[in-house]
């Protein structure tokens, strides 16, 4: 009893921020591999890259770098926070890339066609609203196979991957090509996300209310998860389908609903960033949008923690930033996709270690405890009462971190 | 005629380092390691591969420098493979997100050096064309398998095959192979009975990323005359193979044979004068074999023939 008061008093510095300290061990780790690989390529100039990626080029771009760093968070953000609530809820959906991309037609094609003719704010809501019905749509059918023919979610949204880029520079081809430059045609100035006072307090950044968009996003699905039974029904299938089942949880509604809406996000993501004002096209490259699988790094990073998606996608487009200044120094801006595969590497087990070093931390003070107390009370009743606690202590422990 | 010999030869182009890969993958798999890293290490090997060819193509005469490429490329699939080795089997990580990682991580490092040793391009020319082989002696005299099969080929296609061979004795016939599945399917099972669970993934992951570095290589040398740090999609299509043959060698190659059919009429559909009439878009062709895996993992997935351990890092106290 009463041992089990001083736990609670005194949880160690490792089991309170475990998931915080590992994103943090990752991302060093990171920027260590990093730093080894500019300083063997280019001795001469190394560090100072490095230092230009670690100051996200802020010495040369100034407060236009901030805006610009808040304008490639958004797509990012938002397909992170969508494989966190993939994650959590058990979907492994790897199909970031084409519900992404799929998103971004929809929202363009919507605008292309659409956005004059739509009043006020609705020209870009509406592409919005369309970006965001394709991305679900998208991710509908792997939903439905994982539930009713127990389909490998990784492998099916994998191959959706493939299917909509392909898909995408068909139509883009067909609907909405811009043939003089070979790209889709721009997104009309009506249905562009309005900038508000962002351009006057960043230097003419790119930044638009994307980004605010996307926080919100951010934090309904952490409400969406922690405090509605809805979100306590999916992470619990997440965890068990079986389990939830038997509870009386429907659990193949639940996978649908869950990879359904990461796809929604994703495709969202898609749309915030085709619709942004600074003018992006969607080009006739068959190549898989990046951003869907840097959301993967911002899940991992944020240990799926919607919150944390915002800081982790901020983090990460802060160092895309950087690298873009560091060809100043004769280096390529691919580093940054160098340092981003490290941080997943490192990040995909280091929470482990350190749930392992949280776990052995709380054994060795509740062996100092025992001690303790039998210093002070040798009888024999109160060292059985400890053996138990010790028991049980460290299961728990790995059952709370895990 | 010539229209089908030369759908034979691109077919072979396509199928062989698909086959290759894919028994890499079952390798991996069939140890208990989810292998999603396919894509990267075949990206990562190709281009030690192509570089070893351009550093000795003065010094290493004819065929002999195409196999040391292999070579190069199967040691670099090993070294990188043992990333994913260590954090999967030792730390116990989650497999997917350790793949994930290598993926993201291979071609932007591979286009980082490239560009940094090839003057700003990541595109590497190689001396591709000169390892063609133009007509096997006798048998390319064959009327009509000999010049499918055996005119204007590389030796690669039989070093795949003769490797899809070797490797499906392996899995299947020897006491590594048999071994090897047991930790794949109960590994604690195996453990009991004295199996070094851990070494065993691991040797069978090493064998997988040699397999699929040399896959690598086999893909970019017919194809291209050019590395351009990109393997289009090939690991993940190898493991769409896999599980198209149900994690066993027979179903595999047959698996393989279809793969490597629809990516052909993807590529070559235009000049088979019946197919580029039909009104379909060329996104139809080119993600055909996906689609098709999807359809036909929908009516295969139900009772599964997966490893029953993939995925799952082993614990040896655990029950």
């Amino acid at each position: 009893m009463s041992l089990a008061k001083v736990k609670k008093e005194r949880t160690g510095f490792f089991e309170r921020y475990a998931s915080l300290i590992s994103s943090l061990i990752a991302i060093v780790c990171g920027l260590l591999v990093a730093l080894f690989i500019l300083m063997v390529s280019k001795p001469s100039t190394g560090f100072n890259g490095f230092l230009m990626l670690l100051l996200g080029g802020i010495p040369y771009g100034g407060v236009k770098n901030i805006g610009d760093t808040m304008y490639l968070a958004t797509p990012i953000m938002m397909t992170g926070v969508a494989l966190c609530l993939a994650f959590k809820t058990g979907v492994f959906n790897i199909g970031g890339p084409g519900q992404y991309i799929v998103g971004a037609f929809g929202a363009v094609f919507t605008a292309v066609k659409f956005g004059p003719s739509l009043p006020g704010p609705l020209a870009w809501i509406v592409p919005l609203l369309v970006s965001l019905v394709l991305g679900a749509l998208w991710a509908l059918i792997p939903g439905l196979l994982k539930a009713y023919f127990n389909v490998n979610v990784v492998i099916s949204t994998i191959m959706f991957n493939y299917i909509g880029m392909y898909y995408v520079v068909f139509w883009v081809k067909s609907y909405i090509l811009d043939s003089l430059r070979g790209q889709s045609l721009p997104v009309p100035a009506v249905s562009k996300l309005p900038k508000w006072f962002l351009p006057s307090i960043t230097n003419n950044s790119s930044a638009d209310i994307g980004f605010f968009i996307a926080v919100i996003v951010c934090i309904l699905v952490w409400v969406l998860l922690e405090k509605t039974t809805r979100g306590y029904e999916m992470k619990a299938c997440g965890m068990n389908a079986n389990a939830t089942t038997y509870a009386g949880i429907n659990s193949k509604q639940n996978i649908v609903f869950a990879i359904l809406l990461s796809g929604a996000l994703c495709g969202l993501g898609g749309g915030l960033h085709y619709l942004a004002s600074s003018g992006v096209y969607i080009s006739l490259v068959e190549q898989s949008a990046a951003e869907g699988f840097t959301g993967i790094a911002i899940a991992c990073l944020a240990n799926n923690n919607p919150i944390g998606a915002i800081f982790a996608a901020l983090y990460m487009s802060f160092l895309t930033v950087g690298g873009q200044y560091m060809q100043l120094f004769g280096f390529q801006k691919e580093i940054v996709s160098v340092i981003t595969g490290v941080i997943i590497y490192f990040s995909s087990f280091v929470l482990l270690l350190n749930t392992t070093i949280a776990r052995i931390s709380a054994k060795r003070r509740l062996k100092k405890d025992r001690m303790a107390a039998a210093a002070q009370e040798p009888a024999e009743e109160e060292k059985l009462a400890v053996e138990t606690t010790k028991e049980d202590d460290p299961v728990q422990e790995g059952g709370e971190n895990a | 005629m010539t229209v089908l010999v030369f759908i034979v030869r691109y077919f072979m182009y396509f199928f062989i380092p698909l086959l290759v890969t894919a028994l890499g993958g079952m390798f991996s798999e069939r140890s208990g390691v989810l292998n999603m890293a396919l894509d990267s290490i075949m990206v990562f090997s190709a281009m030690w591969g192509i570089f070893f060819m351009n550093a000795f193509v003065d010094v290493i005469p004819g065929q002999l420098l195409l196999i040391c490429s292999l070579l190069v490329s199967a040691v670099t699939g090993i070294l990188f493979s043992l990333l994913l080795a260590y954090s999967a089997i030792s730390l116990k990580a989650n497999q997917t997100i350790a793949a994930m990682a290598l993926n993201t991580f291979a071609p932007a490092f591979c286009v980082f050096y490239s560009r940094l040793v090839n003057s700003g391009s990541e595109h590497i020319a190689f001396p591709g064309s000169s390892f063609r082989i133009e007509s096997v002696p006798l048998l390319g005299k064959i009327p009509v398998i000999g010049p499918m099969f055996f005119q204007q080929a590389y030796l690669t296609t039989y070093i795949g095959i003769v490797l899809f061979i070797i490797g499906s004795i392996i899995i299947n016939k020897t006491k590594f192979g048999l071994r090897m599945c047991a930790c794949g399917e109960n590994p604690q099972a195996a453990a009991s009975l004295g199996v070094d669970v851990y070494k065993t993934r691991y040797i069978a992951v090493m064998i997988s990323g040699a397999l699929a570095g040399m896959g690598g290589l086999m893909y970019i040398l017919p194809v291209s005359a050019s590395y351009s740090c990109t393997v289009a999609g090939y690991g993940y299509l190898a493991l769409a193979v896999l599980i198209f043959g149900r994690w066993r060698s027979r179903p595999l190659l047959l698996a393989a044979v279809f793969f490597a059919l629809s990516k052909t009429l993807a590529s070559a559909y235009t000049s088979i004068p019946f197919l580029a009439a039909l009104p379909l878009p060329d996104a139809f062709y080119k993600s055909f074999p996906f689609m098709v895996t999807l359809i036909a993992l929908a009516f295969t997935s139900k009772h599964s023939s997966a490893p029953k351990a993939s995925g799952q890092p082993f614990d040896q106290g655990k029950r």
